[in-house]
């Protein structure tokens, strides 16, 4: 029964096919526009908070006056073994972050410098070319793969901060602050420029930013984040997540962004609630008919909402490949990437509002008297 | 024609259908409308009715109540010995499937089915299975004469021809009954008088009941009876009394 509703669904579709492509459109559209948010959302996201994301760590320590600043919190790695004691915490890492330029074959870019100690929660996970540097080794860089569009390729040398050359052995993927490319660098280059770009702060010993702990598989982050603070004086420890909405912006954009997406996926339940309760209300004849000759309400409900599906899937098909098409020739000041997890979400979203929209026209089909089957005026 | 259910081994003149002072109201208060008032009907293997009379007189809403697409208001429908007055919504959608075959007006097929699709859909609803729906569908429009437009859509078939499908539509779950609504109404003479013709031997040659309401006198001749409805009044039915007067 359930084959017959759906061949039934998916025969008028293909026998109607400019009506499906009408409808298909204009659900395409939203779904364009849904899929391009998002994307956007994402990607902007993305830059601003990937270098924590970019980190295997649960929990992010600032110092009280920082007030979750990355740039400003100056937590000394010395802590790291007062932060071990602490009930949960399994390792200690620490980054640092000093904004600076580069010179690339490109030209001048802002970027962001991150000190790092190798092999700790600080480490960025998402290598994906060359090698990661290690501690005391001199002039070696890993560097956001945003940082190829401006020419650099593994071997290069790039100049930071007006007179340190790097050598740049790694590319890190989504590892951005504030839609800056970061480079990764050994605490002693970072004490380098640190050194040049706040001379009044002096030489460091050590790194000196924010703490990652990284916990036990069975601890929770906010228990730990909360021993750390009951514990260690003059420290701010929150959940990585927490940490991430911390970042300037982070929040509103978003909140923003979640609204807009929010109400691209309403406006697209209601056009298919439109749509549908339009077909259930031309068809009602024939609906009716078929209800006369003994199909059950369930046969015209799963045929209506296979026909929701279909529609749904090409709208997406369309829809994301117009996005694709879009984040390929959009300037690189539209940060727009479509990410499989992103389509994945928004797709979800959108088979959601279709389903929805055609349940809603569902009613109808469900208080329809088979009676109406006797009408002369059938299509 | 052929059969697919089991020999069917009630008596001859068995009742299949029979309406026990059926009245059906619409809307209530001083504006309700008697459709129908005390209608009583029995018909009888083998035995084709027509029901004749004005337009607005009660057919097709008595014909909607012995076919259980309408509950009437007061007295009792039976199709064999089930009171379909008594049926939930879901248990009459089950027995429209299988025991009733409806033939409508404009012939009420699926413009986006062809032909023996359209046929072989009524299947499922009865627990046909697809390749057994789809056979038997093809062999229905074989013995109707329309082999050669199975594959058609309702729109490439004359209005004879859509009856055609229309007939074996009802016909594919071999039901006992049989009604049929005005259904030479757009027909013109030589195809109208084609499509009755089908009717009363697929009632008459298979041993179902058939009901059909027309203003059509060439129907009224195929008939075993005629009965005539006025104002929502149906003609005292003789073979209520009398069940052996069928024949």
């Amino acid at each position: 029964m359930t084959w017959t509703a759906v061949r039934l669904g998916i025969a008028e579709l293909w026998r109607s096919r400019a009506r499906t492509a009408l409808a298909a459109g204009t659900v395409a559209v939203l779904a364009f526009l849904t899929m391009t948010l998002a994307g956007l959302a994402d990607s902007l996201d993305r830059g601003s908070t990937g270098v924590l994301q970019a980190v295997d760590a649960d929990v992010v320590v600032f110092n009280e006056e920082a007030r979750r600043q990355l740039l400003r919190s100056r937590v000394p790695h010395g802590q790291a073994t007062a932060l071990l004691q602490v009930d949960g915490v399994r390792a200690v890492g620490t980054i640092a972050l000093v904004p600076t330029s580069a010179e690339t074959p490109a030209g001048a870019t802002r970027v962001t410098l991150v000190g790092y100690h190798a092999r700790t929660p600080a480490e960025p996970t998402r290598l994906v070319a060359g090698r990661l540097p290690v501690d005391g080794e001199p002039g070696i860089a890993a560097v956001d793969s945003s940082l190829r569009g401006s020419g650099v390729e593994i071997g290069d040398e790039i100049t930071i901060a007006g007179d340190r050359v790097v050598e740049v052995v790694g590319f890190v993927e989504d590892a951005r602050f504030l839609q800056q490319p970061t480079v990764w660098v050994p605490p002693d280059m970072w004490a380098q420029v640190r050194m040049r770009a706040f001379p009044e702060t002096g030489w460091a010993e050590s790194l000196a930013g924010v703490s990652l702990l990284r916990i036990s598989p069975d601890a929770d982050p906010a228990t730990v984040a909360a021993a750390v603070n009951s514990t260690v004086d003059g420290l701010d420890a929150v959940p990585l997540a927490e940490g991430v909405r911390a970042i300037p912006g982070v929040d509103v954009q978003r909140g923003t962004f979640g609204v807009i997406v929010t109400l691209t996926v309403a406006v697209t339940a209601l056009v298919v609630t439109l749509l549908f309760v339009l077909i259930v209300t031309e068809r009602r004849v024939q609906l009716a008919t078929l209800r006369a000759l003994g199909a059950p309400p369930r046969l015209l409900a799963v045929a209506l909402l296979s026909q929701a599906t279909a529609v749904w899937l090409l709208a997406l098909v369309a829809g994301t490949a117009g996005t694709a098409a879009l984040s390929a020739v959009a300037p690189e000041a539209m940060p727009l990437a479509l990410r499989p997890a992103v389509v994945a979400t928004a797709g979800a979203a959108l088979l959601l509002a279709a389903l929805a929209g055609a349940g809603f026209a569902l009613r109808r089909v469900h208080r329809l008297d088979p009676a109406i089957a006797m009408e002369d005026d059938q299509t | 024609m052929t059969s697919a259910a089991p020999a069917d081994t009630s008596p001859v003149n068995a009742a299949v259908v029979r309406a026990d002072g059926c009245t059906r109201v619409f809307g209530d208060g001083p504006g309700a409308v008697t459709a129908v008032s005390g209608a009583s009907l029995t018909v009888h293997r083998g035995e084709l009715v027509a029901l004749v009379g004005p337009s607005g007189s009660g057919k097709t809403t008595l014909l909607s109540m012995l076919g259980a697409l309408l509950t009437p208001t007061a007295g009792r429908v039976f199709i064999g010995d089930v009171e379909t007055t008594a049926l939930t919504e879901r248990e009459r959608t089950r027995l429209r499937a299988a025991r009733i075959g409806f033939v409508f007006q404009s012939a009420g097929l699926l413009p986006y089915l062809t032909a023996v699709e359209n046929v072989a859909t009524v299947g499922s609803f009865a627990g046909l299975s697809r390749p057994v729906a789809r056979r038997r569908a093809e062999q229905l429009l074989d013995e109707l004469g329309l082999a050669n437009r199975a594959g058609h859509l309702p729109k490439a078939l004359s209005g004879g021809e859509q009856q055609r499908v229309a007939i074996a539509r009802a016909l594919l779950n071999d039901p006992p009954l049989l009604l049929a609504d005005e259904p030479t109404a757009h027909l013109d003479g030589e195809r109208g008088r084609q499509v009755i013709g089908l009717i009363a031997d697929a009632v008459r040659q298979h041993g179902r009941a058939g009901v059909v309401v027309t203003h059509d006198d060439r129907v009224a001749a195929h008939a075993d009876r005629v009965m005539a409805m006025t104002d929502g009044r149906l003609a005292t039915d003789p073979a209520a009394a009398h069940p052996a007067v069928s024949g």
